[in-house]
């Protein structure tokens, strides 16, 4: 590249932006609607993205393998001694068993997920457990003790009290004291969540002796799960095995689904724009012609107002870009994303409250970018070349 | 799987790139027909106008298809989350018969609609236009690449499904060679590396001859046979350098000899090393395959001065990138040997 080459782009460029300056409220109008919608793209894309780092994170402390008995399609209790049948394969390092359901509060119409566990999976009893933002979890042996959310807590209307109940099938009450409450990062999985010991969930659903929901299987090398995996099938007849990654992958499909569907909608939102911009930038005045004309006769080339109305399209996007993305961090980091959170997480009454920090990924930049900007750079470039081959002769 | 981000936006661009290549081939089918230089009628004045409409299309094509290419690449690495087994972008793109031949098609894209923007470059530095008639003929061809292309990526998308189980890098790479779906057979290591620098030499070589007898050599001839050569070697070395670098260098790159793949080392967790890689083969071939292929063009009217000067540039800028590329696949081997590691 030879200097008299750049610094003609730097003289168009110079040029360019001093006639943004002179248009300038043409061109807010045209920043305005680009910033919005490619906020709106931004906002998609950095919830998907927040939301998955979220379930990635929280995942970590997901048992390996699940067990659940199938019957007739559907869901139910395995017997404890199948416990017993796993602990003879190779590789599997420890089984917990696990008492699980939803338990409906007529009170204010939300459904609670209510888990029973002796031992939580990867910890040592007694030893504070990091899912925990204070308090600590029910012992085995212990009747009555339970952890909740905040989110929870709230809506019991618990106070600074610490007991609460909840009903049994035949109506009679059973009473639970909250020894502990869930972290904060937790909350896309534990906003409504109960959780005790077995005995009690056992006590609290009705649940006979010699049953549980599901088994958490434990494996020493990751490597082995699959295999694993296989074996429990075969050694156990109807059951369903969930592997974590499995569990991950399924988040991450509904996630980017949801997303997806959320960009489709949007882009309809693209077409106008695109519609506008070319409107916009095909409707030039007589001064915009005669100033074309001007520039012919100075010895301007047709090159070289193409050029400057791309240098003018192309400040104008990187701009709106740059606000557009900035809004949407600010929308996603600041407001949990409080426009699309609903279509992500859907509409319970319990909320998860979360923290949503987006990490700045170069892909998402890219994929927002092509998204909007190419189109935009696209649907300028026929009006650009109408306005550069106006005859000088035929305007001034 | 077309209800996803990614795969709008490669649609978004599949349209855009559609209705802009349209643009331009409805220009190329009147230049075509009715252009007559030596007319000074308004029809051929109009016609003079298009055909800087269709350039500044065709440059916002392959824009665009630069950017799908790598929106591509990306793309397949965010389906590797989604889909069963696989765990990067390869296993994205063997997902289906589709994956391979669209990722090939949108790269050997790029070259083409470089090719045409090389010779509206040249054609406009004539007084006499006189590349118009064949790169307008040219663009029509580019139509159907960019249906091909289109609809291997639509096949590609709505094949995607994220039930069926596909294969890791570590299968479809493996250097065993005898298990299913492997794209690259068991390659001798020192034989491949031997070809590899020494097709590297001869184009190093070739090119400086190339340098010396254009600046020297009267612009009007020129070295059919040696350009031949240069161009057909220009491109064996590409197809080579992405075979090299898939089963030779990346194993270095990931310090995992089990790991062979060409998408990994774009990621963050390798420095996107990839990145510059693949830009400066590419630049480097496309350079070399443009000197070549418009050696031809020297002896038609007004072109000689304008051809022989791009031809400099282009050996420069090969001459440039080829060490460049070299030394950036050779530094992980070299630091394995010489560090003995990371």
């Amino acid at each position: 590249m030879d200097a008299p080459y750049i610094g003609r782009l730097l003289n168009i460029l110079d040029y360019a932006l001093s006639s943004l300056r002179r248009k300038l409220l043409k061109n807010f109008g045209v920043f305005t609607v680009f910033s919005v919608v490619i906020f709106l793209f931004s906002s998609f894309q950095l919830t998907s993205r927040a939301l998955t780092e979220i379930a990635r994170q929280t995942l970590t402390t997901a048992p390996d393998i699940t067990v659940q008995q199938m019957s007739a399609g559907r869901q139910s209790s395995i017997p404890l001694a199948a416990k017993e049948q796993l602990a003879a394969i190779f590789g599997i390092k420890k089984i917990d068993a696990r008492i699980w359901g939803y338990y409906f509060d007529e009170s204010n119409g939300a459904n609670y997920t209510v888990i029973g566990m002796d031992t939580m999976p990867d910890h040592a009893p007694g030893s504070p457990w990091p899912g925990l933002s204070e308090g600590r979890l029910p012992t085995a042996g212990e009747t009555g003790k339970a952890v909740i959310s905040a989110e929870m807590r709230r809506q019991l209307q618990l106070g600074e009290r610490k007991f609460f109940s909840l009903f049994r099938p035949d109506l009679s009450l059973a009473s639970f004291e909250t020894v502990g409450i869930f972290s904060k990062d937790s909350d896309l999985v534990t906003a409504d969540l109960i959780l005790m010991t077995m005995g009690d969930a056992r006590n609290l659903f009705a649940i006979p002796d010699g049953l549980a929901t599901d088994l958490l299987v434990q494996v020493g090398n990751p490597l082995e799960i699959d295999t694993i995996t296989g074996k429990i099938r075969d050694k156990l007849a109807g059951v369903r095995v969930i592997t974590r990654a499995q569990i991950q992958k399924t988040y991450e499909v509904v996630f980017s689904w949801r997303s997806g569907l959320g960009t489709i909608c949007l882009l309809t939102a693209l077409v106008s724009f695109v519609i506008l911009a070319w409107d916009k930038a095909s409707g030039l005045s007589q001064s915009e012609l005669r100033e074309v004309g001007i520039l012919k006769i100075l010895g301007w080339q047709t090159g070289d107002i193409m050029l400057l109305r791309f240098f003018e399209s192309a400040t104008v996007a990187l701009f709106a870009f740059l606000t557009g993305w900035l809004l949407a961090w600010v929308h996603v980091g600041y407001f949990a994303g409080a426009l699309f959170r609903p279509i992500f997480l859907g509409w319970s009454v319990l909320r998860p409250d979360l923290a949503m920090v987006p990490p700045l990924v170069f892909s998402d930049v890219l994929l927002v970018f092509s998204i909007s900007v190419l189109p935009y750079l696209c649907a300028t470039a026929v009006p650009a070349w109408r306005a550069a081959v106006v005859r000088a002769d035929s305007v001034l | 799987m077309l209800l996803n981000s990614w795969a709008i936006a490669l649609l978004v661009s599949a349209a855009a790139a559609f209705f802009l290549l349209g643009g331009a081939i409805r220009t190329a089918i009147r230049v075509l027909f009715s252009w007559a230089p030596e007319q000074d009628t308004a029809v051929q004045i109009a016609l003079e106008n298009e055909t800087w409409l269709a350039a500044l299309l065709v440059r916002y094509g392959m824009v665009l298809q630069l950017a799908s290419l790598l929106l591509l690449v990306l793309a397949a690495d965010s389906f590797s989350h989604i889909l069963i087994g696989a765990m990067c972008a390869t296993g994205a793109f063997v997902a289906n018969d589709y994956g391979m031949p669209a990722l090939i098609f949108k790269l050997f894209g790029v070259f083409f609609y470089g090719f045409w923007l090389v010779l509206h470059r040249l054609d406009i530095r004539s007084e006499f236009l006189p590349l118009t008639r064949i790169k307008f003929a040219y663009l029509l061809l580019l139509g159907p690449l960019l249906c091909a292309d289109i609809t291997l990526l639509v096949l590609y998308l709505i094949n995607l499904k994220p039930d069926i189980i596909t294969s890791c890098c570590g299968v479809v790479f493996a250097a065993g060679g005898a298990e299913d779906g492997n794209l690259l057979g068991p390659l001798p290591t020192p034989f491949v590396m031997l070809l590899f620098y020494s097709t590297a030499a001869a184009l190093v070589l070739l090119a400086l001859f190339l340098q010396r007898s254009n600046r020297t050599a009267d612009p009007m001839g020129g070295m059919p046979v040696a350009n031949f050569f240069f161009g057909t070697i220009c491109l064996f070395f590409f197809i080579l350098s992405l075979v090299v670098i898939t089963v030779v260098i990346s194993p270095y790159i990931y310090a995992l000899p089990s790991h062979r793949c060409p998408f990994d080392f774009l990621r963050v967790e390798y420095y996107c090393v990839g990145y510059p890689i693949y830009l400066t083969l590419m630049l480097a071939t496309f350079a070399g395959i443009s000197c070549a292929a418009t050696s031809f063009l020297q002896k038609l009217p007004g072109l000689a001065i304008p051809v022989c000067r791009f031809r400099q540039n282009c050996l420069r800028v090969f001459l440039l990138l080829l060490p460049v590329f070299l030394a950036l696949v050779s530094w992980f081997p070299i630091n394995y040997v010489v560090k003995g590691g990371e």
